[in-house]
């Protein structure tokens, strides 16, 4: 198993820092047999008080198992010291530096690409039963041929268990669904189209859609743009956990606001942002919407716009999050199962 | 949404038993541990075939021996020649150390007694883990991963009870039931564990593990086919139900054979679901042939699991006496410089220190020559890991 280590190790070389964090560096490298250019993920470890990372852990074990084209590629993993490296392959910028990019101009043909993309990926990863639980533009990068990539592993978890409790503090808020809000500790990958929805919503508007400013409000701001829930339209939101009674906004329709849209866009961004989890559509039979085979076409991926800035170093997670405003992560110490250690009594002698 | 999710994790199974069957024949019956060699269905590509635990950890019996001999007799070797070197270095020095050579006096554990010295620490997970209240996800994890490390190192090498504690410490992490390793230590050893003693290792198991968390249970797998005997609607529930009572002991005690490194999840489920209810189990595989065009199972394989199960059924692996024994040998099998007090231990420090001191000279040297991007992605940061420390 070391020289299996040394052996992946000496397959790369590592040339600049291309992002860091607390939790993480980023160095730009190659492989030195054939010279395909990767990034490599420094997690530092041996600094947490209960050893390895959970984040870490997750991306590790949910890229040791996702191959696609939509999904980043990680090509191995070695160890040196107490270090962790991940080798990915290396992808120029991001799907929320495009959007900013003001110079750019997203024709439909371009954001039908980018969504066909993202609902490949995530449709891979709830196929293998993973809910990846922090969807938005940031982390769904692009390579140099313009092929979208979903990352960032970190709060990503199988589904679970029939009776198992999940923590509902995950997903960035803006693009966090309102079941997650109520505090619905069953949920299933409705939470991650849900967040495409929301990404999809922020292509049409080149501004993040539904941005609250804490929870209470980011539910105020969903109910605001797309009117509060009847129990007749989502039975039993009224008995999730944190369930509160909002004003009663009117529902008005998508057509107002994305007037650029074309019917068939807004039946996609409609099934997308459905309220009830249950009929919320899945990634597959999105894919399968008239949305994706009318025309135009989805721009193939080489001919989509790209930011002409070489890229920046990017912060990377948990840092990212904090300096982005409101805009908070609040998905840290998840603790889906918790064991009643009260009620451990007897010790168990097993020498 | 609770109903959500006991769809999907019934169709789950169902895609694993179809597509396993379509090809389990040929990587079963081949004997060897190179999944090369099979064809790929023509149809379809199973998901279950890209998994890492498909990809790296399957073996044939015979190879799953082979790796253990190798283990066994490399550690051996490893101790004999370290106390060799033991008892050089205390006749130069004249001095005598608490600890003699050991090897002289016992024979070291074989083969089969690593086995079951290493099945008596898996049997010992399933009351740990009912003490934390674990979900069986845990339990069925932590026993992979043990199994796995122990593929390529001997007992010798790492100790069971050690690397058994650290593997389901770990285990906590990747399916999301996490503990602090403080309360984790605590509640298990009263005292007697401590937190480093499962931390220290922790990086070391899971090199060893490839960074491959991810494991596919065989108790899943065989909840997938009761609830798709239940959509048969040809047996009364109450009937299925003790019946799957049945299946989740056989498959608990199929965690304490090798079965899980020799056949696909959805084999052991059928194997167990065989052993608890033969006519019924016949009759679901020829209902999945009819009504889904799914393969029948290979047979071999089948078979195997249930002989693996009935030869650890008829076996008295789990006799205390024999395995403090075994214990008790191992403990003189230990490779010197990890046993502390002995002139070899001493040696391999003295040269860590040295190794170290020249490591944070040449960094700082280092460090002076360039005062930018002195980093190094494969590790530096030597002083500041070694000053972390203190």
């Amino acid at each position: 198993m070391e020289q299996l280590n040394t052996a992946i190790m000496k397959r790369y070389s590592k040339e600049r820092k291309v992002g860091e964090g607390t939790y993480a560096s980023v160095y730009q490298g190659h492989c030195v047999e054939t010279g395909r250019m990767v990034a490599i993920k420094k997690i530092k470890i041996g600094q947490f008080k209960d050893g390895l990372d959970m984040s870490a852990i997750r991306e590790v074990k949910f890229l040791q198992e996702l191959k696609h084209e939509n999904v980043i590629e990680m090509l191995d993993v070695f160890s040196a010291k107490q270090n962790l490296n991940l080798v990915l392959e290396f992808l120029t910028t991001d799907l929320e530096l495009i959007i900013k990019d003001r110079s750019l101009i997203f024709r439909p043909g371009d954001i039908k690409s980018w969504m066909a993309m993202t609902l490949r990926g995530v449709d891979w990863c709830h196929r293998n039963f993973i809910l990846h639980r922090d969807l938005k533009p940031n982390n769904l990068l692009i390579n140099d041929k313009g092929i979208l990539k979903v990352a960032d592993f970190g709060l990503a978890r199988d589904v679970a268990d029939p009776g198992m409790k999940m923590t509902c503090q995950v997903i960035t808020r803006w693009y966090r669904p309102p079941e997650l809000l109520f505090g619905a500790r069953a949920y299933s990958s409705a939470v991650d189209i849900w967040s495409v929805g929301c990404i999809f919503a922020e292509l049409l508007l080149r501004t993040p859609y539904l941005p609250g400013e804490n929870d209470i409000e980011q539910l105020n701001t969903i109910f605001r743009a797309l009117g509060t829930p009847k129990e007749s339209e989502w039975p039993g939101h009224t008995s999730l956990p944190s369930y509160i009674k909002f004003q009663d906004y009117p529902k008005q329709p998508l057509e107002d606001l994305f007037s650029a849209a074309g019917n068939d866009a807004i039946e996609l961004l409609g099934k997308c942002l459905h309220y009830n989890p249950h009929e919320r559509i899945s990634a597959g039979s999105a894919l399968r919407l008239p949305y994706f085979s009318n025309q135009p076409k989805p721009t193939p991926p080489p001919l989509l716009p790209k930011p002409l800035k070489e890229l920046e170093p990017r912060a990377l997670p948990p840092d990212a999050v904090t300096g982005q405003g409101n805009n908070k992560r609040k998905a840290d110490g998840e603790q889906d199962h918790k064991p009643d250690l009260r009620k451990v009594a007897r010790k168990i002698d097993f020498q | 949404m609770d109903s959500m999710r006991e769809n999907d994790t019934g169709d789950r199974k169902n895609d694993m038993i179809l597509l396993d069957s379509a090809e389990g024949a040929g990587s079963v019956d081949a004997g060897d541990d190179t999944h090369t060699e099979h064809p790929h269905p023509p149809h379809q590509h199973p998901l279950y075939h890209d998994s890492s635990q498909y990809r790296h950890w399957r073996f044939s019996e015979t190879a799953l021996r082979e790796h253990r001999e190798s283990a066994n007799a490399k550690a051996i070797a490893l101790a004999r020649a370290g106390w060799e070197k033991e008892e050089a270095l205390n006749a130069a020095s004249q001095s005598s150390t608490s600890a003699s050579a050991s090897t002289a006096k016992t024979t070291p554990p074989s083969t089969d007694e690593e086995d079951r010295l290493i099945v008596y620490y898996l049997s010992q997970v399933k009351p740990i883990c009912n003490l934390f209240q674990f979900p069986e996800v845990v339990e069925a994890s932590a026993i992979t991963y043990i199994k796995r490390v122990y593929l390529f190192n001997s007992v010798m090498d790492l100790h069971p009870k050690r690397v058994m504690l650290t593997c389901l410490f770990i285990a906590t992490k990747t399916v999301n039931a996490p503990v602090s390793v403080a309360d984790f230590a605590k509640h298990i050893g009263k005292g007697k564990i401590s937190t480093s003693s499962i931390l220290d290792i922790e990086f070391l198991l899971s090199q060893n593990l490839r960074f491959e968390y991810a494991t596919h249970p065989a108790h899943r797998a065989a909840w997938g086919v009761y609830l798709d005997m239940q959509s048969m609607q040809t047996t009364p529930q109450q009937e299925l139900d003790g019946l799957f009572g049945e299946v989740r002991q056989l498959v608990r005690m199929s965690r304490l054979t090798c079965a899980e490194l020799v056949y696909s999840p959805s084999q052991i489920a059928l194997g167990c679901f065989i052993m608890a209810n033969r006519t019924l189990t016949d009759a679901y595989i020829e209902w999945k042939r009819n009504a889904f065009n799914a393969q029948p199972p290979p047979h071999t394989a089948i078979e195997g699991v249930v002989h693996l199960i009935n030869t650890y059924k008829s076996s008295n692996t789990l006799n205390k006496e024999s395995v403090q024994d075994i214990d008790r040998r191992l403990k003189a099998w230990q490779d010197p410089s990890k046993v502390e007090g002995t002139a070899m231990h001493r040696l391999k420090q003295e040269e860590g220190d040295k190794v170290d001191l020249d490591k944070r000279k040449k960094r700082q040297a280092e460090a002076e020559r360039n005062d930018k991007d002195g980093e190094s992605v494969f590790g530096g940061l030597l002083g500041g890991h070694i000053t972390h420390g203190t």
